[in-house]
C-alpha cells in the first residue's frame, strides 16, 4: 500500500475521531452543573430568557448541537461568555501561538538532546560517560519541572542574570521555560535510546558490519540511530501529552501568556464555546501529532509502509 | 584437491588459545589449535556446540568480546592478526578476511535497502565509488543469484526470503574480494533444498575468486559436498584433521567415529542411529589428561593421565587419540567405520579420489 493512501485512509479515521469527540463533549458539558452566567440569582426572569434567546440556550439541545456544528463548520466557533463577548477564535488565537512554541521548542531540544546522550551512553557502555547519561537521565525523570523551572529562574537569572526571569517577549525569554520543559523527553528519549542502541550493537547485522569493517561509532550512527528512533516515534504521542499539561503549571511560573490556564477558567465559567474551542483545538493537536508519528514511523520503517500496519 | 598443498598459504592458525574471564571462573575455550589454509581450499570445522569453532573464528576477526584473552599466532598472510590494533583490524575486515553468520533472517538492517547494505564495506574499503558503486552492486547480486537486481536493490530485507537473504549476506562478504571467508554454519537455519543452493553457491564462488573458506558447521552431512579438508574439535581441541577422504573414510579418532556413526545413513531406523554417550565438559570444567576420555569406549589409562598429541597417520592426516601411540593396544572400530576403512583401502592404493557424496 502506497504512503498517499495510507495517509488518506488514516485523514478519513482522524475527521471520524474528530466527529465523535465535539459531539461527546458538546453533550457532556452541558450536563455540568451551574450556568454561564455568574449573577444568576439578581436576573429577572425576563433577563434570563432575553440572554438565553441571544445565546440560543433556551433551544431544544439537539437543535443547539445542529447550529453550533453548522457554524463550526464554517469556521465560527461562536463568542466568549466570560471575556467580553470576544469571538473565541480570537482570544485563543492570541494565547496558541505561545503555547505551541513553548511546546515545540521543548520538545526539539528534548529529543535531540536526549537521541546524542543516548547513542553516547550506547557507544560507550559501562564507561563513566554512561553512568553520567543515567544521572542525567534519572533526574531529568524525577525531578518534576515546576522545580526545575524555579532552579532555573534562581541560578540562570537572579544569580547569573544571564536570561529574563519570566514573560514572554523575545527570543531569550523563552529559553528558560523550554530549558524546564525539555528536561523529561531529553531524559526519557535518552534512556530509551540507550537500550535500544545497546540492543542494536549486539545485533547480528551490527556484527555483520562489525566483521566487515564498520566501527562501533559508525555503526551506531549509521545502522543505530535509525533502528533506534523508530521506536523513540511512538513515545513522542506521550510527550507531547505531558508536555501539554506540563506547560499548565510551567506557563504559570513564567507567566507565558498561554492557553492551558484559559482552559481551566472556561470549565469553571461553563464558557460553553471557549470549552468547545479548547477542547477541539487540544484533541486536533492530540490527533495530529499520532498521525504524524504513524507517518514519520512508517517513512523511517520500510516494513510498515508496505504492509499496512503489520509488523514482520 | 590434492594439488592444494603446493599453493600459497593464506592463514596459517598456529597454538591459537582463548580464555574468557568470567565471574564464575576463566573458560578455556579454545586449547591450542593449528592449521593452515591454502588460497582457494575449504576447511570445514566440525565439532558440538561448545568445541570452540565459532570462537576461534571470531578470534581471527578479533571481534571477540573484551574479557577473552586470545595467545598464540594468526597470520593472514603475513600480517599477525592477534594483538593486532583495531584501526588495522577495521581496514582488514571485509577487505581481506569477513564472515558469514548463522541466520539470515535478523544479518541485515531491517531498516536499510539490501543495495545500500552491500554498498557500505565497497565505500568503505573504497573498492568503488559513489558513482560507480550501484554498477558494483548489481553486479554482485547477479553473481548471487537474486534475480531483477536492478529493481531488488532498492528494496528492504524482510521483502526477501531467508535463502535470498543468505545470498545478500554473501554478497556483502564478497563484495571486496577477500582471501578468506570464515562461514559460521552459513546454512544451518536454511531448509535442505536451500541449504544446498547456498552451498553450491559459496563452492562456485571460491572457485572463481580462488578465495579461501573455513566452513564452520556441526552437521558432517554438509561437510562431505564442499570441503576439501575437515578438522573435527572437541572441547577447544582440533582433535583430527585430514583431507575429506581421509576424515570419512579412514577416521582414527574414537569422537570422528562416534560422530560418522551418528550420520543418519541408508537402511537405518532412528533406534539405529548412534548417539555418543555423556556430554562434553562444560565450559568451567578442569580438564584432566584427553578431554573425550569420558565419554570413549576406547579409553586407556593413559587417556585419563595424559593429553594426546597429534599423532601423524600421513602427511595430510593427523589424530589426537592414544590409539595412535606406538604401545597402544590394537582396537577393532565400531563396524561401521570398519566398513569406511575396507571402502578406503581400496581406493587409496590406486591414488584415485573416493566418491564422497
Amino acid at each position: 500500500m502506497g504512503l498517499a493512501k495510507y495517509a488518506l485512509r488514516r485523514v478519513v479515521f482522524m475527521v471520524v475521531t474528530m466527529w465523535v469527540i465535539i459531539t461527546a463533549t458538546f453533550f457532556l458539558m452541558h450536563l455540568l452543573p451551574g450556568s454561564p452566567y455568574v449573577n444568576l440569582q439578581k436576573l429577572t426572569p425576563e433577563q434570563l430568557e432575553i440572554l438565553n434567546t441571544r445565546y440560543g440556550l433556551n433551544r431544544p439541545i439537539l437543535e443547539q448541537y445542529l447550529l453550533y456544528f453548522a457554524n463550526l463548520l464554517t469556521g465560527d466557533l461562536g463568542t466568549s461568555f466570560q471575556f467580553k463577548n470576544q469571538p473565541v477564535t480570537t482570544l485563543l488565537a492570541g494565547r496558541v501561538g505561545a503555547s505551541v512554541q513553548l511546546g515545540v521548542q521543548a520538545l526539539l531540544v528534548g529529543t535531540s538532546a536526549g537521541i546524542v546522550v543516548g547513542v553516547i551512553a550506547a557507544v560507550k557502555r559501562h564507561t563513566p560517560v554512561d553512568s553520567g547519561a543515567t544521572i542525567v537521565a534519572v533526574l531529568g525523570r524525577s525531578v518534576p519541572s515546576f522545580i526545575l523551572a524555579a532552579l532555573l529562574q534562581l541560578v540562570v537569572a537572579v544569580n547569573l542574570r544571564l536570561l529574563p526571569i519570566a514573560g514572554w517577549r523575545d527570543f531569550s525569554s523563552t529559553i528558560l521555560p523550554t530549558l524546564a520543559l525539555a528536561m523529561a523527553p531529553l531524559a526519557d528519549s535518552a534512556r530509551f535510546v540507550r537500550t535500544e542502541m545497546v540492543e542494536v550493537l549486539e545485533s547480528d547485522y551490527a556484527e555483520l558490519a562489525r566483521a566487515n569493517g564498520l566501527s562501533t561509532q559508525q555503526i551506531a550512527w549509521r545502522h543505530g540511530v535509525r533502528n533506534s528512533v523508530i521506536p523513540l516515534i511512538t513515545l513522542l504521542g506521550p510527550m507531547t501529552v505531558n508536555l501539554l499539561t506540563g506547560s499548565l503549571v510551567v506557563e504559570n511560573i513564567f507567566a507565558v501568556p498561554g492557553i492551558g490556564e484559559q482552559f481551566v477558567k472556561s470549565v469553571l465559567n461553563n464558557d460553553y464555546p471557549t470549552i468547545m474551542a479548547v477542547t477541539i483545538l487540544y484533541s486536533g493537536l492530540f490527533l495530529l501529532v499520532t498521525f504524524a508519528v504513524d507517518v514519520l514511523y512508517s517513512i523511517i520503517d520500510p516494513r510498515i509502509r508496505l504492509s499496512g500496519g503489520g509488523r514482520r | 584437491m590434492s594439488g592444494q598443498s603446493e599453493a600459497e598459504t593464506v592463514l596459517s592458525v598456529a597454538d591459537l588459545r582463548v580464555d574468557f574471564t568470567t565471574q564464575a571462573g576463566v573458560v578455556h575455550a579454545v586449547r591450542g589449535i593449528s592449521f593452515d589454509l591454502a588460497a582457494g581450499e575449504v576447511l570445514a570445522v566440525v565439532g558440538e556446540s561448545g568445541s570452540g569453532k565459532s570462537v576461534s573464528a571470531r578470534a581471527a576477526l578479533g571481534l571477540l568480546p573484551g574479557n577473552a584473552t586470545v595467545d598464540g599466532s594468526i597470520l593472514l598472510g603475513t600480517e599477525q592478526l592477534v594483538g593486532l590494533s583495531e584501526q588495522r583490524l577495521r581496514r582488514i575486515r571485509g577487505n581481506d578476511i569477513t564472515m558469514v553468520f548463522q541466520d539470515p533472517m535478523t544479518c541485515l538492517d531491517p531498516t536499510m535497502s539490501v543495495g545500500n547494505q552491500i554498498a557500505e564495506p565497497l565505500l568503505l574499503h573504497k573498492v568503488a565509488t559513489r558513482r560507480d558503486v550501484s554498477a558494483s552492486v548489481v553486479e554482485l547480486l547477479t553473481r548471487v543469484g537474486i534475480e531483477n537486481p536492478e529493481r531488488r536493490r532498492k528494496q528492504y530485507p524482510h521483502m526477501f526470503s531467508g535463502g535470498q537473504r543468505q545470498r545478500i549476506a554473501i554478497a556483502i562478504a564478497i563484495a571486496c574480494r577477500p582471501r578468506v571467508l570464515l562461514a559460521d554454519e552459513p546454512t544451518t537455519a536454511l531448509d535442505v533444498r536451500v541449504q544446498a543452493q547456498i552451498l553450491s553457491l559459496l563452492g562456485e564462488l571460491r572457485r572463481e575468486n580462488a578465495m579461501a573458506m573455513v566452513f564452520i558447521t556441526h552437521d558432517l552431512g554438509v561437510v562431505a559436498g564442499i570441503a576439501d579438508r575437515v578438522a573435527v574439535m572437541y572441547a577447544g581441541r582440533i582433535v583430527e584433521i585430514g583431507t575429506t577422504d581421509e576424515v570419512f573414510y579412514h577416521p582414527q579418532h574414537p569422537y570422528t567415529w562416534g560422530l560418522l556413526g551418528s550420520l543418519p545413513g541408508s537402511g537405518q531406523t532412528a533406534a539405529q542411529l548412534y548417539a555418543i554417550p555423556g556430554a562434553p565438559p562444560g565450559p568451567y570444567a578442569q580438564i584432566h589428561g584427553d578431554a573425550f576420555a569420558p565419554r570413549n569406549p576406547y579409553a586407556q589409562r593413559i587417556d585419563w593421565e595424559q593429553e594426546p598429541p597429534l599423532f601423524p597417520v600421513s602427511a595430510t592426516h593427523y589424530a589426537a587419540t592414544w590409539l595412535l601411540a606406538p604401545d597402544a593396544p590394537t582396537v577393532n572400530p565400531p563396524p561401521e567405520i570398519a566398513k569406511r576403512w575396507r571402502k578406503y583401502a581400496e581406493f587409496t592404493p590406486l591414488g584415485t579420489k573416493v566418491d564422497v557424496s
